[in-house]
This record gives C-alpha cells, structure tokens and sequence, in this order.
C-alpha cells in the first residue's frame, strides 16, 4: 500500500492514462530534465529549429518546442485547460505546411520539421501582436497587470515596434462579477482562458462570449455574479488586465512587492501560497505551484482573507478590569495567571487547541501542561474520538490519490465549501475518468452530479447491512472511496458513526493492497498537528471540570468545554469570540507572520515562512507559552525554533520530514473494537462549515469575506 | 445740492459704507476703487441687478475692455466677490458677448445651482483627507487593533 504514495509510481500511472484536464506528461528524453522513470515505448521523433526532440505521441506541437527549450508565446493555451487555439500567438512554421500554424492545437507529426525564428515566424507573431493592440487600451500606467502582463512581456520581446492603427479602438462595457474580480472588459483579447476555467475546473457555466469578431464580449450573459469558490483563479489566468483582483486594485506594484513561499491555513488542504508583502504590510495572496495539493489554484478564502490580517489585532497583552478588558504589561497578564493557575489543581488546567494553532504552539502547550500534571488538552472540534491511529483521522488516499477513486461516498461533508481545490479534483474524477459520487448527508451541488444516498444514520446502517443498492456500486469498484466530513466527526454520536464507517469500509473492500480509500477531511489547518502530537484528554482528564482554560487560537470551541466560573486565558492574534470571553489575552501572531508547521488533512507537514514581522507586542506563539512556563515554575526545555522543532520531531518524527506524507497503518477494522457500539441519533449530517466566506479568526474579520458573505446572501 | 443730501445720496451711502469695509487707505490706493466710484461715475448705464444685488454698469466713453463694472452689494468679500457673479452675467462682465443677466436666463440648464463666492482662503475652505488641516486626521496605522469589546 505504500507504493501508493512514491511519486515515480503515480508519474507512471498518470501517463498511462489519458483525461482531458492533465497536461501531456513531462517525461521526455532531451537534454533539460532528468527523468528516473524510463521514456514512454510510444514516443516519436521531431525536429526543432533543426535539433531533434523526443517527444510522446499525441502531443502538440508546441510541447515538442517546449521540450526543446524553446519558448512559444501564447496568451490563451493553458496547460491545465482545454486548448482554444484563438489567440494565434504561438504560430510556428512546419515545413511542408502551407501556413503558420497554431502550434497549441497541432499535434506533433513523426518527423515534421518545425521552425520558430525563421521571418515567417517573426511576422506571424508581429502581425497578431498588431492585431491584438490595436483594440488594447493604453494604459498599462494606471493598469493593475502592468509589470506581470503578459502582453506587455510579449508585445516587447515579439512585437513590432511600430502599428499601422489609425482607427478609434472599441470600447467594451464593464462586467460585474462581484466583489472579488475587478474587470475593465476594454482590455480583454478573447483568449477565453477564464471561460475554460469556469466551465472546466470551477465547473459554474456562469462567463461565456457573446458576438463574433470585433464584437465579442465576455461576460455573463445576463447580468450576474461569478458565483465559484474558486473565482479569484481567473485573475491570474488572465493574461492582460481585463480581470484582476478588486480588493488589492491600486494598492501596490508588482515589481514592489516582496514574495515569502508559505502555506494556506483557511482550510485543511495546507494550499501552497505567495504572500506578497510591501514593507510591513501584507499587500495580496497568490498561490503556489504545487501538484500534490493545490495545482496552481487557491481558493477565494485563501486568496481574500489577508484583509483579516489588518483587522481586529491583538497588539498588548490584555486582562480583564472593571470596565472590560484593559492593556497590561507582559509581567502583569502572566501574574494574573500565574495566581489562577496556583489555584488550579492538575487536571483542572486545560489547554484547547483552535483551527489555527501551529505544530509548534501546540507541542509547548502539551509540555506545559503535562509539566503541570495535567493531561487534560484537546483539540477543538474533535471531541470523542481517540487519535491512537493516524490512519483513522487522515486523508489517507492523498489528495491525488482521489482522482484515481471511482466510487466516492461522501459522508457529513460538503467539500466545495470546506476544500474547493479539492472538490475541483472530485469534479475531475467525476466527470473525466467517470468516478460515481454518492452523498450521505444534506442534499449537495457539488458542480458535478452528486448521487443522493439519504440524510443519516440510517441510510449509513443500510449501506454497511449491504441492502442498499450503492454498497454494490462500492464493492464492485477497484478503487472505492469514502471521505468523512469534520461535521460527523464533531457530532455527539461520532465514535458511533465512525465505526459503522469502519465496518462498510472493511466490507466494501476501501482498504485493500496498494489503496487506501478511508479519508478524512478536516475543516482546520491546526487540527492534524493536533492529532498527531496527542493532545486529547487523558482518561483522567476527561472528568475533570477545568478551572483555568488556555485557548490557543481557539475561538470556536464548545461551550460546554469551558465553564462559566473557568480563568480563560486567550492565545493568539484576533480579537474573536475566544478574546472576548478570555480573562487575559496574550497576543500572538498571526500565520503570514510566523515561521510554523502545519500538517493537513493528508497528514503533510508543511511550514509557513514569516512574511512580515509580528505587529505591535505580539511574539510568535510558542515562544509566549515557553515564557509562560518560566512564570508558572514548569520551564520548558528549549530556546530557540530549531529547540521546540527537535522537540517535535521528538514526539512526531513525520513533522521533520516536511512537505512529504507519511504512510499511515490500517488496522483491518480493529480500530475502535475496543470500544463499545454507541447509539446513533437521526440528526441529518450536515458540512461543519455553514459560511464558506468565514470559518476562521481570520476570514471574520475580513471586510472582504464580509462583502463576498452579503452578496451570497442576496 | 446741499451737504445733507449729499451725504443721503445711495451712492454716497455706498461708496462710504465700501470705503470703511477694506480700511479708507486701502481704498485710495486701491485703482479699483477710485475708478468705479469716481472716474466712472458719470455718465454710465445700470444694465442689470442680479439676485444677490450686483450691479451691472457700462459707460461707452470709457476704454474699450474697461467699459463694464461691477458693484457688488455684498462687501464683506470684496476681493473674492468676483467668483460670486453668477454665470448668466458672466459672458457679459468678461466681453465674452453682449447678453445681459436676463437674456442669458433662458440657456441656463435645469441642474444649474446658484452661484457662490469660493471658500478658498477661508475657514471653510476645502481640505482633502490627507490633509494635515483635516479635521480627522488620516490614520497612517497599518492595521486596526482589537479594543477589547
């Protein structure tokens, strides 16, 4: 089962089989990539400006090119999309052929000779590039793109340095897409890359053209807003400046900006982002290449919510006064509850761990705490289940791994709102390699047809008693996948539900050789790292009523787990629901300013960078619980980020290997034999996220999060 | 005519209320003054009032360009006064052409609003948002911090 995750294996199996979404396999025999897998038996042989290239059959003339090292320009071919062939840009010569020809659109013949410097070429990519600026706008000064359009690069290195246009230019009328993607439709060249992408990735038929020629417009039809999850990806996408994004308009120039590799921590996924930082300020968000996670695409929350970053600040430490809460010095907040904690008995010192606490936060709360004497820790969000096998609270598929799926069951989950980048994978698996999608839980539009099993328990207890007609749909699948949602694991009857899953899983053959189809998808970045590291209540811990409660980036905790009469100590960076039922407030920082890990749902370690620097007093958070422990006279070990990652990597060895997946075993169904069967209510399962705009301290106080929300609602 | 009626003359009336206004000394040295009130008093033409008590004078034996004046009712901004001639007078105080207040009424649009005398050097002069004269002063805070509420 292990050869499941070796990505030379998954290289070969992705090229063996053909979708319409997956670019031509990079394994090539040429002089620029070395390639431990063996060349494709099905390549053939073309020439280059005159050198020879091997390239695989069925692939496009411009990929020879590519192999060769030589750059094509094209504005509307996009790897990741169905080819158009519109924009004319990429015209080559082919020997023999009577015209240029669209390199994007041509397949590669056995021994064609192509060309790309001859004068031809340089007249064909002149001649388009005129044809293009004749209806662009001239103002590439007061535009957004300028300093990353591709036209501009283009129309430089290829263009001509002269036009023959004397005529007035057309002039389009602006789109309304809504509050996240800006258009000034004047500048669009129709290379309808957006278009693609709605239909093919996003998969809302919402942007369409309209008119032919000089006439054509994209746009929505009849008014309305781009209604996708995802929407914010057309904004690179596009090659010029028709579409960019509304919230960033005019605030910074893309040659000012300073870029930090960092990690997403809006949902589970742990998408790979750029921040764009200009002096102290986070300017924009973008994503990062990634194929194991997030391709090149990041959800609107992910890319929106940094305006959160600027808002509701915890900046001082903070305690509780007569008229609220009131800005105190360090030595005072840590006094306060140095006296709480004295008053406290072992177990009645809790720490809960919230969506966006980091690895490193949680392992010194946990040292803290068991150097307290309690065991009594846990994980927001997650309270009945044990953690004892990591395979039983991971996406163990992969992310990747869903794509080769061909029978999904979806379980309490609703992956568009909770993953959008994901529930694009599960709309690929859908509609190109033919996966059947079924639902257990509130009905979906998933953007894709989504089979609807029944609401509860008790279509679950029909499936895994095998009368039900899907169970057979599962059984009969090679590679049949179940994907639990954070909002059954989070129910009263979880543990109860979970086994059931188990069960069905055992039958229905979703853990077999080579393949592991039991997933779990959280709804949180902090939530694995919390898992894995064990901060759950130990048996004694589980009755004991807590009398001092540290919050670490908590703020959607259950009131039941902190009582009324509790010393609430909030740690983090927002001013949210869990600062404003603290008793002192420390302030830390928030995750484009810290160096962290954070695992996601596949069990990836992944570290963020800080892109700029704690604001006001705030420090990063381990470092205020490592402070923390000298007051209460339970010092913590280390000093310093390589001290507290050692210490992690003590606990859970995977957290040092980052940015891989380790594999996880299956324990057969055995992993809560030991627990007694629970009792089941009829409660209808339902997503944990109700508002995909705000889950977090971060995205509810962001204005634009706020904006998106309002405009969903109308 | 008598001393008496003299000083009850309007213009009498007028010329020492707008000579105490701006300081007698200012007056004298100010060209302005002397040639509205004396050079041109006679003989000249009232060509219009307009609604807020202007008055339109012409003399043809005047310099050419310097035939037409304005005496504006409203003294207390009598060195901004000019921007306060509303447009339907303003192609005639100028030379632009020879419509009077009352012919240029009709061309005047529906969205017209009346005209004032511009604030700039005064109090309520307008201030941009950057400006350090703004009452609320601009927040250069690169984020907004959590108040405790």
């Amino acid at each position: 089962m292990f050869g499941r995750f070796s990505s030379a294996a998954r290289t070969l199996t992705r090229a063996s089989t053909s979708r319409v979404f997956v670019p031509p396999p990079q394994v090539v025999v040429g002089a620029k990539f070395f390639s431990s897998t063996p060349p494709p038996v099905d390549t053939i042989t073309v020439t280059v400006d005159g050198s020879p290239v091997e390239i695989p059959k069925g692939s496009t003339v411009l990929h020879a090119c590519e192999t060769a090292g030589v750059e094509i320009p094209r504005f509307c071919y996009h790897q990741r999309l169905s080819i158009a062939g519109n924009c004319r840009m990429c015209l080559v010569e082919v020997e023999k052929a009577p015209k240029p020809v669209a390199s994007c659109a041509m397949p590669a013949m056995p021994n064609m000779n192509i060309k790309t410097t001859t004068p031809l070429v340089k007249k064909a990519r002149e001649g388009v590039m005129e044809f293009l600026l004749a209806n662009h706008p001239l103002d590439c000064p007061i535009c957004d793109q300028g300093g990353e359009c591709d036209l501009q690069d283009q129309a430089m290195v290829f263009g001509s340095d002269r036009g023959r246009f004397v005529e007035t230019k057309r002039g389009v009328e602006d789109k309304e897409l809504g509050p996240l993607v800006k258009t000034v439709m004047t500048r669009c060249i129709h290379c309808t890359r957006c278009v693609r992408f709605a239909k093919e990735v996003a998969g809302v038929e919402d942007l369409g053209t309209t008119g032919r020629g000089r006439d054509t417009e994209i746009g929505t039809y009849v008014s309305k807003l781009f209604r996708s999850e995802m929407s914010g990806n057309v904004i690179d996408l596009c090659p010029v400046g028709a579409l960019t994004s509304k919230p960033y308009a005019f605030t910074a120039r893309s040659w000012e900006l300073k870029k930090t590799e960092s990690v997403d921590v809006s949902d589970a996924l742990g998408s790979n982002i750029l921040v764009d930082t200009k002096g102290t300020e986070v300017m924009r968000i973008t994503p990062r290449l990634n194929e194991e996670i997030n391709e090149e695409w990041i959800s609107d929350k992910a890319r929106f919510q940094y305006d959160g970053l600027k808002r509701q600040r915890i900046d001082v430490p903070m305690a509780k006064a007569a008229g609220g809460l009131a800005a105190v010095s360090w030595e005072e907040a840590f006094e306060k509850i140095a006296e709480a904690v004295s008053k406290a008995s072992k177990d009645e010192i809790k720490g809960i761990a919230g969506k966006l606490a980091d690895a490193e936060s949680i392992v010194a709360m946990k040292d803290l705490l068991n150097r307290l004497g309690s065991g009594n820790h846990m994980c927001e969000g997650f309270p009945t289940l044990g953690a004892d096998i990591r395979s039983s609270y991971l996406m163990n598929s992969s992310i990747v791994g869903v794509e080769d799926a061909d029978a999904i069951l979806l379980v309490g989950t609703n992956p568009r709102v909770e993953a959008p980048v994901l529930n694009a994978r599960l709309r690929r698996a859908c509609l190109s390699t033919g996966a059947t999608v079924a639902n257990v839980g509130s009905p979906l539009n998933l953007t894709f047809p989504v089979e609807e099993l029944g609401m509860g328990a008790a279509t679950l207890k029909e499936l895994d008693a095998q009368s039900h007609p899907f169970f057979k749909t599962m059984k009969e699948a090679a590679n049949p996948m179940i994907v639990v949602g954070a909002g059954l694991v989070g129910r009263e009857d979880g543990l109860a539900l979970l086994q059931t899953l188990h069960s069905l899983a055992e039958k229905t053959g979703v853990v077999g050789e080579g393949w592991n189809g039991f997933n779990m998808l959280h709804d949180s970045a902090g939530r694995v790292a919390g898992l894995d590291l064990g901060f759950l209540p130990s048996e004694s811990a589980k009755k004991a009523a807590a009398k001092v409660v540290f919050l670490l980036n908590s703020d959607d905790f259950d009131e039941a787990d902190v009582p009324a009469d509790a010393f609430v100590v909030y740690v983090g960076s927002h001013g949210d629901k869990g600062a404003t039922r603290a008793d002192v407030i420390l302030p830390g920082a928030a995750y484009t300013e810290k160096s962290s890990t954070y695992v996601n749902t596949e069990g990836r370690p992944q570290r963020t960078k800080a892109a700029v620097a704690p604001i006001g007093q705030a420090r990063d958070d381990w470092t205020i619980v490592r402070a923390l422990s000298e007051v209460l006279g339970a010092s913590l070990p280390y000093d310093d980020l390589n001290a507290v990652r050692a210490r992690l990597a003590e606990v859970a060895p995977h957290m040092e290997r980052t940015t891989e997946v380790e594999p996880s075993t299956w324990l057969n169904g055995s992993t809560y034999a030991h627990i007694p069967a629970g009792t089941t209510s009829d409660a209808p399962f339902t997503s944990s996220v109700a508002n995909f705009y705000m889950t977090d301290a971060v995205s509810r106080a962001s204005v634009t999060m706020a904006k998106c929300t309002s405009t969903k609602l109308t | 005519m008598s001393v008496s009626k003299f000083a009850n003359a309007p213009l009498t009336r007028y010329i020492a209320k707008d000579a105490s206004k701006g300081g007698i000394i200012n007056k004298i040295v100010d060209g302005n003054f002397f040639a509205s009130h004396v050079l041109k008093s006679s003989p000249r033409t009232l060509v219009g009032t307009d609604d807020k008590g202007n008055q339109y004078y012409e003399s043809m034996t005047s310099q050419l360009g310097r035939h037409r004046w304005v005496l504006y009712s409203d003294h207390d901004d009598y060195v901004d006064a000019p921007t306060g001639i509303p447009p339907e007078w303003h192609g005639w105080i100028n030379h632009i052409n020879d419509f009077t207040g009352p012919e240029m009424e009709a061309t005047k649009p529906f969205y017209a609003i009346p005209a004032t005398v511009t604030k700039t050097g005064t109090p309520d002069a307008y201030k941009p948002k950057g400006s350090w004269k703004h009452p609320a002063k601009r927040s250069w805070g690169k984020y907004t911090s959590f108040c405790g509420v």
